[in-house]
């Protein structure tokens, strides 16, 4: 009898941390029977190409909350990308575009990392903060107006696809491998698993923690880079308000998966599902008519209710 | 001594001094920007930021956070308009607009509370709810632009002339009053630097922090009430990103966002100064997307100072002597 | 080349206001299993934090094997042969054992070679005798497992010493038996052992040498063989104990507590008793024997899930710290820094806290009545501040605990439980705190006090319980109230 007490408290821990993996997985089973254009090979290449964009940023987004961080200015990021993205392709070509857009997002994502781990400012302010500048550049530097381009290159990138799978997917699995490897098989990788697992035990383990924090802010900003730029590449055009729910969506993403907000454990791995979960469900949701001001109420529904999870079982383990 | 005093004032105040400077300068090159008429106008364009972030101060002082308050701002004015529009008495609509707001706090005071989380959980919690309230401030117009049918009355005025102000200056003069002078005040200081010691000394946390978050809700609710009053409309996004003017005004004001330490005296300075700023800026021809780039920087450089301060200030603690 | 593995020569640490270590020289034998014993507050733990680096003695020197030792920080003893297992472990909970091993250290040239880094793992552990999940994170293992990846870690220091601090107050004796041919296994292999324990049981059992700590002075050391229990006992408690606590006056009253059966969780279980008008009750017992839940569950603040409490006859229900002033119960916690007070307040302010409605008129709280409060709990309790509005970040010890005491008193509270009042206080400070119990308890308060520190709790006490794993192991009375008689019940 008092053996079986623990035994028991296990399948409730289990059921509350995979709550809503199990209701997501649910969904879908009952929408592959319900609705026969949800189960179609263009709708699944649609699921694939549509979650890929913020998929590469998810991933990084999953390194920043390994760390025991979270960032917000990735969205700001992301659109300001787009916009330099286009840009530069309209002006310097798409090598120099690439580059230039690429060292702009990491130079961003370094300014947060550093001031969150250098002189410790609260991660929640910092990109606050710079999540309303960065927006703010690039509305300026647009005028608020979408930028279009017609670089030839772009187009035929864009063009390009594989069975309806275009190359943005390829780009996300190249990211998910290297950042999968990145965190297993390299000191850097694991340094960030400790300093967010016990920043003070890492500290005395010798651990550089403060190049941990700014590192994992400096890869979000190139990863929310490249996650713009191949958002160009999709539409063939930079505006600033793109990618607003980049980071509510990476967050999400990576706690549905089961990395901790706590830090110190979780993986790439796991937020591959987190990313494929939430965009089968509001790709369902569209499929259903729902329209796009309850689609953004069961997003932010979705992030409480993981967060409180997140919480529940924390507590639950400590106990 | 004179000196490390004009130093510590300075270091103190860094921000509001460079602002100040900024407005000085401005006036003396644009002889209408210090006029009375300039400013009256501008305090009524910062009454209602003014008016959310005495909440949102509370909030901070009390050790939590609230993002939600910009989407409750758009749902207050939605519903009070509709509510109007649809002939409910004034008074009644301005109330479910409160509610509404009150509403929305409690629910992220007892989420909060559930989980017993700081400054960071707060946060993330309360940008869920950003959201989650954003959206339902679309449904009832399907995210279009609402004008009121508003006949003279005690909802219009609350949008006219100086009322704005005298509502928005009377409110933190009230919320400063209870915070230094009264017991739930003091409770609020003593939880916000230092929840555990709150609770063995035998004070309910719980409900006190709840209520943190409902006042921020109500004060938003107001802010949006007042709002729509002031342009007889309501538009279902007319908070977005209001958020980000609130927490300037407070960390520009000096509020600690460690918690404890704080004033609503001076947000409101904060809140008025960004303001003025706002208008110089405007009248130097500088965008409104520039000034949004000021902003997040005013933020981080408010912040930032302010923790820098700290660590020059325990550095300093460290050489003097305990004393036995 | 020295016999001695370590020579700690001459070491005097001095903190302000206190003398913590007091010209202290220890000699430790090559593969020798070497017992440091001494009460709380003996100079132990300093003694031992002077070793692992954590602190840099005052004056004195360190000698490993025979060589001049400076130290630079934890690590860097680790690296030179001195592990620390401290009581609250060095393990990262969500990383795997293999990699807690070799944190900060990796296997492999470019990348981590996490076949070898499992494997070297797995064969420190097997060189224990361990057979464990090397991949399994460590948060999953229970304490003792815990502990025994620290010993593998220290391993792959090739470490010459191994500090364990108090390694087995957490294990139960199942735990115990495979916890102690480990250490034997180490002594085996030429490593030197140094270890710290209440237990005199467990010296008497592995130990090899002895050292006796008292009041940051080394009084004794002995060979096991050629010592005994009462010996050893007589070292560690051997003092005048008339001079340094004043004697009690007050005859207890009415029963003004009852606690019957409370229970909660795994910390606590079944437990009762009762407390009287002016009285002193002690509870000993050894750190994690559940007194600091005892005393939560009481106050509310980790309310009990099973049992009762009444007041004054009349059942009460604390659900709440609010609840348990309410019934007139008021808390001194243990870390005054974390809990007890917030330090960047003032002094005035910390303490009108707890009773705010009476400083008030109307809703307004009256800064002269609340000065005057302050200054008159400054007067009464010699609370040394510049000023009654001087935060307490530069209080000493001594005077943050007595604005702790005032908070209390000032609200009026019948029963206080006291969480080692005198933890981190100064010899005089200390009295003036067991006077002040005194002073109280002869105006009818009625204290709990929970002490670590037996001198004081024996001779503070009017009756003592003493706890042991979540349960009361027993009640002491005057004359039974001796140390031998508190570590007989404490010792299993």
């Amino acid at each position: 009898m008092i053996k079986s007490l623990p035994n028991k408290k296990k399948i409730v821990t289990f059921i509350i941390e995979n709550a809503v993996s199990v209701f997501l997985v649910g969904f879908i089973i009952f929408m592959a029977f319900t609705k026969r254009s949800f189960s179609t090979w263009d709708n699944i290449v649609n699921i694939i190409n549509e979650s890929s964009i913020y998929g590469i940023a998810a991933c990084a987004m999953t390194v920043v909350i390994i760390s025991g961080e979270f960032d917000l200015a990735a969205s700001s990021i992301f659109g300001w990308s787009t916009v330099l993205f286009t840009l530069c392709c309209n002006s310097i070509g798409i090598g120099g575009a690439f580059i230039v857009t690429l060292a702009c997002g990491t130079l961003f994502g370094a300014f947060n990392g550093y001031l969150v781990a250098k002189i410790k400012m609260p991660a929640f302010v910092v990109t606050l903060g710079t999540m309303i500048a960065i927006k703010g550049l690039a509305y300026v530097v647009t005028k608020a107006q979408p930028i279009n381009t017609d670089n030839k290159i772009l187009w035929a990138i864009g063009k390009f696809q594989i069975a309806g799978i275009s190359i943005i997917p390829f780009v996300y699995l190249g990211m998910i491998i290297l950042f999968i490897w990145f965190l297993r098989y390299t000191k850097f990788g694991r340094d960030i698993y400790a300093t967010g697992g016990n920043y003070e035990v890492a500290r005395l383990s010798g651990i550089n923690v403060v190049f941990s924090k700014f590192i994992v802010f400096t890869m979000l900003g190139a990863a929310a880079a490249l996650a713009g730029m191949m958002y160009g590449v999709r539409i063939k055009a930079g505006w600033a308000p793109y990618g607003q729910d980049l980071s509510l969506y990476c967050i999400t993403a990576t706690i549905i998966g089961g990395t901790s907000l706590l830090g110190g454990n979780g993986g790439v791995h796991k937020t591959v599902i987190g990313v494929l979960l939430l965009a089968v469900l509001f790709n369902a949701l569209t499929l259903l008519g729902v329209g796009g001001s309850m689609q953004k109420f069961i997003r932010g529904l979705v992030l409480i209710t993981v967060i409180m999870l997140d919480a529940v079982v924390a507590k639950r383990q400590r106990e | 001594m004179n000196r490390k005093k004009v130093i510590d004032i300075m270091r103190n105040n860094g921000i509001l001094l460079v602002i100040l400077l900024l407005i000085i300068v401005t006036g003396i090159f644009e002889r209408n920007f210090l006029t009375f008429n300039n400013l009256l106008n501008v305090l009524r364009q910062v009454a209602v930021v003014g008016i959310v972030a005495c909440g949102m101060t509370y909030c901070i002082i009390g050790g939590a956070f609230d993002l939600s308050v910009g989407s409750v701002v758009s749902l207050a004015g939605v519903i009070t308009i509709l509510s109007i529009n649809n002939g409910t008495n004034e008074y009644l609509a301005v109330l479910y607009g409160l509610s509404a707001g009150v509403a929305v706090g409690i629910i992220n005071g007892v989420l909060i509370s559930l989980i017993n989380g700081r400054t960071g959980e707060a946060f993330i919690v309360t940008y869920g709810m950003q959201v989650v309230v954003a959206a339902i401030a679309l449904f009832p117009s399907r995210g279009l632009f609402i004008s009121g049918r508003i006949s003279p009355g005690f909802f219009k005025s609350m949008g006219e002339g100086v009322m704005p102000i005298v509502i928005f200056l009377g409110i933190a003069a009230f919320m400063e009053f209870v915070l230094v002078k009264t017991k739930y005040g003091r409770t609020m200081s003593f939880i916000g630097y230092n929840l555990d010691v709150a609770k063995m000394s035998g004070l309910n946390v719980k409900l006190n922090r709840i209520s943190y978050f409902a006042i921020s809700g109500l004060l938003a609710g107001l802010g949006g009430v007042v709002l729509c009053s002031r342009v007889t409309s309501s538009n279902p996004t007319a908070g977005l990103n209001f958020e980000m003017d609130v927490i300037a005004a407070v960390v520009v004001g000096g509020t600690q966002l460690s918690g404890g330490s704080g004033s609503v005296g001076r947000t409101v300075i904060g809140a008025v100064i960004i303001g003025i700023m706002g208008n110089a800026l405007n009248i130097l021809g500088i965008t409104a997307y520039h000034q949004q780039i000021v902003k997040g920087m005013l933020i981080l450089l408010a912040v930032g100072m302010d923790i820098l301060n700290k660590q020059i200030k325990l550095k300093e603690m460290a050489h003097d002597k305990v004393f036995a | 080349m020295s016999e001695y593995v370590l020579e700690m020569k001459e070491i005097t640490k001095i903190f302000p206001g206190v003398i913590a270590l007091d010209n202290v020289s220890l000699q430790v034998t090559k593969g020798a299993i070497h017992a440091l014993i001494g009460e709380n507050g003996a100079g132990k733990s300093t003694l031992m934090k002077v070793l692992n680096g954590v602190y840099t003695a005052t004056s004195g020197e360190l000698f490993l094997e025979g060589q001049p030792l400076i130290l630079h920080g934890v690590r860097d003893a680790q690296e030179k042969g001195i592990s620390t297992i401290f009581q609250e472990f060095n393990l990262i909970n969500t990383l795997s054992v293999a990699e807690n091993i070799f944190l900060g250290r990796y296997q492999g040239k470019k990348t981590i070679d996490w076949k070898k880094t499992n494997k070297d793992a797995h064969n420190l552990l097997s060189s224990l005798g361990l057979d464990f999940d090397v991949t399994k994170p460590v948060g999953r293992f229970s304490t003792a497992e815990r502990q025994l990846v620290e010993i593998a870690k220290a391993l792959s220091y090739q470490a010459k010493i191994i500090v364990m601090d108090e390694p087995t107050s957490s294990l139960t004796k199942k735990e115990i038996e495979l916890f102690f041919p480990i250490i034997q296994k180490l002594k085996d292999e030429g490593i030197t052992v140094i270890y710290i324990s209440h237990k005199l049981d467990e010296i008497f059992q592995i130990c090899d040498v002895v050292s006796v700590m008292r009041d940051g002075k080394l009084v004794g050391e002995s060979p096991v063989s050629e010592i005994n229990r009462e010996q050893v006992i007589e070292l560690m408690v051997g003092r005048t104990m008339e001079a340094e606590f004043p004697p009690r006056t007050v005859t207890p009253g009415e029963k003004v507590l009852e606690v019957k059966h409370l229970s909660r969780g795994t910390t606590l279980s079944d437990i009762s008793f009762d407390l009287h008008k002016g009285e002193i009750l002690g509870i000993a017992g050894l750190v994690g024997a559940g007194r600091t839940e005892l005393a939560e569950a009481i106050f509310g603040a980790d309310p009990l899930d099973k049992g009762s409490i009444e007041i004054y006859g009349k059942p009460v229900s604390i659900r709440s710290t609010k609840e348990g002033k309410r019934n007139s119960i008021g808390m001194v916690t243990e870390d005054r820094k974390a809990t007890g007070l917030v330090l960047d307040m003032s002094v005035t302010k910390n303490i009108t806290i707890t009773k705010l409605d009476a400083v008030k008129k109307g809703v307004v709280l009256r800064k002269q009545k609340e000065a005057a409060v302050a200054d008159e709990y400054v007067e009464k309790l010699n609370i040394k501040t510049p000023s009654i509005n001087q935060t307490l970040y530069n209080l000493s010890g001594g005077n943050q605990q007595k604005v702790v005491l005032s908070k209390w008193l000032f609200s009026n509270v019948e029963i206080l439980i006291l969480d080692e009042p005198t933890r981190g206080i100064d010899v005089g400070a200390k009295y003036e705190i067991y006077s002040l119990m005194n002073t109280l308890t002869e105006q009818g308060k009625s204290i709990i006090m929970i002490s670590s520190e037996l001198p004081e709790v024996l001779s503070m006490s009017d009756r003592l319980l003493v706890m042991h794993k979540g349960e009361i192991k027993g009640e002491l009375r005057d004359g039974q109230m001796t140390a031998d008689n508190v570590m007989q019940l404490v010792i299993e």
